[in-house]
């Protein structure tokens, strides 16, 4: 048969494997992105840090709720760790740490708790090349041990430094970070910190709830809050909020702005495979290439030259 | 009492926060006291601010509970005995009752569970629940004048241990008060005012409220500095400046109506100076004479502190500070 036939069918194939692909690769990156759609009735917790008293009641009750191993209450009296500044780890999931008040507050110290911070759009989610890590419709980030292969880009991800990695364990080690209580919250409890702050410096409740209330406080008592509700906005938002007497950079929250952490890499991301349009079109435009330069040897060798 | 208001207070327990709008409790008791609409519904509520600063009338200490027990026996720290008593007496020179009270219109005065819910999981979230009401109440002023307090220090241990503090408050008592209290004043006519606070107190038995009016907490609960150590017996130094004649004699003059200002205003002889001996005098002494000290066996026998401090003798103790050397000079 003529060249011209081989050449259709050849094409016909190309243009079937591509719609093939298309159809089967297209709906992927759009599941692999976190849901945009979050419950309105999410939950989240206001950490007021005027409020908090350093007593680490927090600390203790988070490692006796997950089972991590912990020394009796009664040692977290101890004050001489809030000489260095600790950041949650494998060990301990959420840590308090003490800095210097503004100079009119009354006290010398002020206390900040840290944690996961739950973002509605997390970084971590986002990242994981698994999904180990997913973002649940009562507000929560949780981790999978079943599908976690190790990669520990979640911990590069977080804006927050959270994620921690069991580095002591050779054998299946874990990625360690604060679950929000999942469990203890499915079957109608509260979160281990927020019931055990003797001064409920942590408010557990509905996220717009928690974020009217912080609103009151800090318009009814303007001298005492810096009018910033920290999570509200940063990083599109996150189920963990905080009020503070002055600047959060003093109590080392880093300043984020208000576009979600996987702003950038995933519109990259899933700009270069949006509904498959750029790849089809890229291997649409080496085909007519293809095409283009096969016709050329057919008439340039033979040519008048020859 | 004219209003009658059954209170959804919204109390945010705040330190340092100002006085502010707080509902009309003008006229008759109606939905306006409460809420922000004549239609309140159970979905929307729509309340007004807790009226804190509410307290409408003056208690008397008598009227105070002697001993409260709070908390329960079931959690991680037992019971707490609160003297709730010496707390007013305290409370008395300050604030007063409405230092903690914020809300009497109701009934006497209310008591915090009234409005403060005792399950942290709860709809209102605008008010902080019992335990954390209380916690802060007590916390604000324990953690400020002595960071080392811990949870064990009012709270019973986990066997029925008393609490660290059962035996009785570390700070001012009544069996740790200051002897004696000398002021330098701007007085022309003496400028030496020694105060004995241990006769007034003890003796008299006069309540500390009586002349220890407008006081924080903190003006005897210094940080770092109990009371009862060196600072309650210290000097004062010059008297509080900005205070006008009548502001700085107003607790003695209740009493000291008719007496002449010679009673109280001392001052050391003119040109006695004593540091030359090598050993400055406290003010405590300016009103002696040489020989109520140094008697008649003279100078060149050791002095008499026992007529007016028992067990003390010199040179052991000393009534003053020993200065460097004696002046060659002069």
């Amino acid at each position: 048969m003529s060249p011209s036939s081989g050449r259709s069918s050849r094409r016909d194939f190309l243009k079937t494997a591509l719609a093939a692909g298309a159809a089967g690769l297209a709906p992927r990156p759009a599941s692999a992105a976190p849901k945009p759609a979050l419950s309105p009735d999410r939950m989240g917790v206001l950490v007021d840090t005027t409020v908090c008293i350093g007593c680490r009641n927090c600390e203790w009750a988070c490692k006796t709720a997950h089972a991590l191993p912990t020394e009796p209450l009664k040692s977290y009296e101890d004050k001489s760790v809030f000489e260095k500044f600790r950041r949650p780890d494998d060990k301990a999931l959420t840590v308090v740490n003490r800095f210097d008040a503004p100079k009119d507050a009354g006290t010398p110290h002020r206390w900040a708790k840290i944690q996961c911070m739950h973002c509605d759009r997390p970084a971590c989610v986002s990242a994981c090349i698994v999904g180990a890590l997913s973002k649940s419709e009562d507000g929560s980030v949780l981790w999978s041990t079943r599908r976690c292969i190790g990669c520990r880009y979640c911990m590069v991800a977080c804006p927050f430094q959270v994620p921690a990695f069991e580095y002591h364990k050779a054998l299946e080690p874990s990625i360690r970070k604060c679950d929000f209580c999942h469990d203890r919250r499915r079957s109608g409890g509260l979160p281990a910190c927020v019931e055990s702050c003797p001064v409920e410096a942590l408010t557990y409740g509905p996220r717009e709830e928690l974020i009217r209330v912080a609103r009151a406080r800090t318009k009814r008592y303007p001298q005492r809050y810096a009018s910033h509700i920290y999570g509200e906005s940063e990083v599109g938002g996150t189920s963990w909020l905080y009020l503070a007497g002055g600047d959060f950079a003093d109590l080392r929250l880093p300043r984020l702005g208000p576009d979600p952490a996987p702003g950038v890499s995933e519109s990259i991301q899933h700009g270069i495979f949006a509904y498959f349009i750029p790849p089809a079109s890229l291997y649409g435009l080496l085909g007519l290439l293809m095409w283009i330069s096969k016709n050329r040897p057919e008439r340039g060798p033979h040519g008048p030259g020859e | 009492m004219t209003a009658l208001l059954l209170a959804l207070a919204a109390a945010s327990v705040a330190w340092g926060a100002g006085p502010e709008a707080r509902p009309s409790t003008a006229g008759a008791a109606g939905c306006r006291l409460c809420h922000t609409t004549d239609t309140p519904t159970k979905k929307d509520p729509a309340l007004v601010p807790c009226p804190r600063y509410s307290m409408k009338k003056r208690h008397a200490l008598g009227e105070a509970p002697e001993t409260l027990t709070l908390g329960s026996p079931g959690g991680r720290y037992g019971p707490v005995r609160f003297p709730h008593k010496g707390h007013a007496a305290m409370a008395a020179m300050g604030e007063g009752c409405s230092a903690c009270h914020h809300y009497d219109l109701a009934r006497p005065i209310h008591g915090c569970g009234d409005c403060h819910s005792s399950t942290r999981a709860r709809p209102d979230l605008d008010k902080p629940d019992l335990k954390a009401a209380r916690h802060r109440l007590c916390v604000g002023c324990h953690a400020q004048w002595d960071p080392d307090e811990t949870c064990a220090s009012c709270h019973a241990g986990e066997q029925g241990a008393p609490a660290a503090r059962a035996k009785g408050p570390r700070g001012a008592s009544r069996t740790n008060l200051p002897e004696r209290v000398t002021y330098r004043t701007p007085s022309a006519g003496g400028q030496v005012v020694t105060f004995r606070h241990d006769d007034h107190a003890r003796r008299f038995g006069l309540p500390c409220a009586g002349c220890h009016r407008g006081r924080a907490c903190r003006d005897c609960h210094g940080q770092g500095a109990p009371a009862g150590t060196e600072r309650a017996a210290a000097p004062r130094g010059p008297a509080r400046p900005g205070r006008s004649l009548e502001e700085a004699h107003q607790a003695c003059s209740s009493c000291h109506k008719d007496d002449p200002c010679s009673r109280c205003h001392r001052d050391w002889p003119k040109g006695f100076e004593h540091r030359k001996t090598g050993l400055a005098l406290d003010d405590t002494h300016a009103s002696l004479q040489c020989a109520d000290c140094h008697g008649a066996a003279g100078f060149s026998a050791p002095p008499a502190c026992g007529s007016c401090h028992e067990g003390r003798s010199y040179p052991k103790d000393k009534p003053g500070k020993p200065v460097a050397g004696p002046s060659k000079r002069r």
